[in-house]
């Protein structure tokens, strides 16, 4: 009979913290009048959650919970797995970034956020927007609402960041110390 | 990045991207735009997404809550017009139940008495001097109203027409000084007349003077028309009894009457043009 160490224990520990923790994130995002939404911008605090994990976890698990915050939310928003692909990818990417090109730390993460919601953003704003009227259709929600919602997500992804970090720190994996 | 990229978890994140591709066309095709995985996991999620709604909902009840001002102000314009509205239906609707309670007892009037002949009118106008004293209505001669056809409102007296026109008509009423009319006082049968002064003309009152001094009629008592004149049919009801004092001209006593009609509320009333026993009444072409 296989026996799991402490680490093993730990770990699944932590990740079922992680797992906790993106279906909480979800219910505040997903949820209106949870978070402070200034003059009706919402903030999209899943990706940066997800680029975190991502980062402490490698690739690998970073993609599984990509996964799951993605299919979370397209339960929510009724798209057909377009925040489940996303997610995916960035949970990817960031554990290999993390893992081969850079470290891990709140600057990092904030740069990798901006990149993956600035995309987000931009490919939200060019699918949903109408572009037979260019300003009121076209540039007018990227300014008043895509790039609003891009600045007020990247200003809370480092609480999100630090709170995967005391989950990491509170359940230490060998591989990431 | 050259080892990520030929690394087994970049491989299977490719193979599961493009699953979930896959899965999303055939979703566009079979399922209306759900796929199986969002209905599972809409569904083990859903008592999650309830209970966070009731906090939400909760929230939104706290002084600080989480909602924009642009909502807020919004909601807050709304009730604003939602408010306007109903004051707007609420001011309709007590005119609908006093015109209701006029002609409830205008009906129960016209029952008891089928020779009565009415013609509706509005108040358009007062008298400068005693508001109270003097109107004018906005029916006249062209709708059947000549001088001295009684103005009543329900069953109480209001006043008699003075003079017509084509299409208005004055009337004066039981607070003006020249108006007189024969009553008597239901419970011990006096009669007499009723007038005013100007000084109790200015309280709302009139008076009904010539009593003797041992008079029976006590506060409390009804004064109705005694149709004597042949003016004002019989039994419109005048007012009640305030006082009995005693007359500093002579020795008899009068009566101080707290009319029915209210004077200073009146807006519609009706015009008596008819009724078996009716004197006095202008001829048409006289007027």
């Amino acid at each position: 009979m296989t026996r799991f160490s402490a680490q093993d224990i730990a770990r699944l520990q932590r990740r079922l913290c992680y797992a906790a923790l993106l279906v909480l994130l979800h219910l505040l995002q997903n949820t209106p009048g949870l978070i402070p939404a200034p003059f009706g911008v919402h903030a999209v605090i899943l990706i940066p959650a997800v680029i975190a994990i991502g980062m402490f976890e490698r690739e690998m698990s970073g993609m599984l919970f990509g996964l799951l915050a993605g299919l979370l939310w397209d339960a929510m928003d009724l798209s057909t797995n377009y925040h489940a692909i996303y997610l995916t990818l960035i949970g990817c990417f960031s554990g290999g970034l993390a893992r081969h090109l850079m470290r891990n730390n709140i600057m990092t993460a904030t740069l990798l956020n901006g990149l993956a919601l600035g995309l987000y953003s931009l490919i939200s704003w060019g699918v949903f927007v109408d572009f037979s009227s260019l300003w009121a259709g076209g540039f007018l929600p990227l300014l008043r609402y895509y790039l609003p919602m891009f600045l007020y997500s990247l200003v809370l992804s480092p609480l999100v960041y630090y709170l995967v970090r005391a989950i990491s720190r509170r359940f230490p994996d060998p591989i990431t110390e | 990045m050259r080892r990520f990229f030929r690394s087994t978890a970049f491989k299977i994140c490719i193979v599961v991207v493009l699953a979930l591709f896959a899965g999303s066309l055939l979703a566009t095709h079979l399922h209306g735009n759900t796929t199986p995985v969002n209905i599972v996991v809409g569904t083990v999620l859903a008592p999650l997404q309830r209970a966070s709604a009731f906090v939400a909902d909760q929230l939104s009840t706290v002084r600080f809550s989480f909602r924009s001002s642009a909502h807020l102000s919004d909601e807050v314009e709304r009730l604003q017009k939602e408010v306007e509205d109903l004051q707007s239906q609420l001011v309709d609707y007590e005119k609908a139940k006093e015109k209701i309670t006029l002609y409830e007892e205008f009906l129960e009037l016209k029952e008891s008495n089928q020779d009565y002949q009415f013609t509706s009118a509005s108040i358009v106008g007062r008298g400068a001097e005693n508001p109270s004293g003097t109107f004018v209505l906005n029916r006249g001669s062209k709708h059947g109203i000549l001088v001295n056809d009684p103005v009543i409102h329900g069953k109480s007296l209001v006043g008699v027409v003075t003079s017509v026109t084509p299409m208005t008509a004055t009337v004066k009423t039981l607070l003006n000084p020249e108006i007189s009319v024969g009553v008597y006082e239901t419970g011990v049968g006096t009669t007499g007349y009723v007038t005013t002064t100007t000084e109790l003309a200015k309280d709302g009152l009139c008076r009904m003077p010539g009593l003797p001094n041992n008079t029976s009629i006590s506060p409390g008592g009804t004064v109705c028309t005694s149709g004597t004149s042949g003016t004002y049919p019989q039994d419109l009801i005048i007012g009640t009894v305030l006082r009995v004092e005693d007359d500093a001209m002579d020795i008899s006593s009068y009566a101080v009457i707290e009319p029915a009609a209210p004077f200073d509320k009146l807006k519609d009333v009706f015009v008596i043009t008819g009724f078996e026993g009716q004197a006095n009444r202008a001829q048409e072409d006289a007027s």
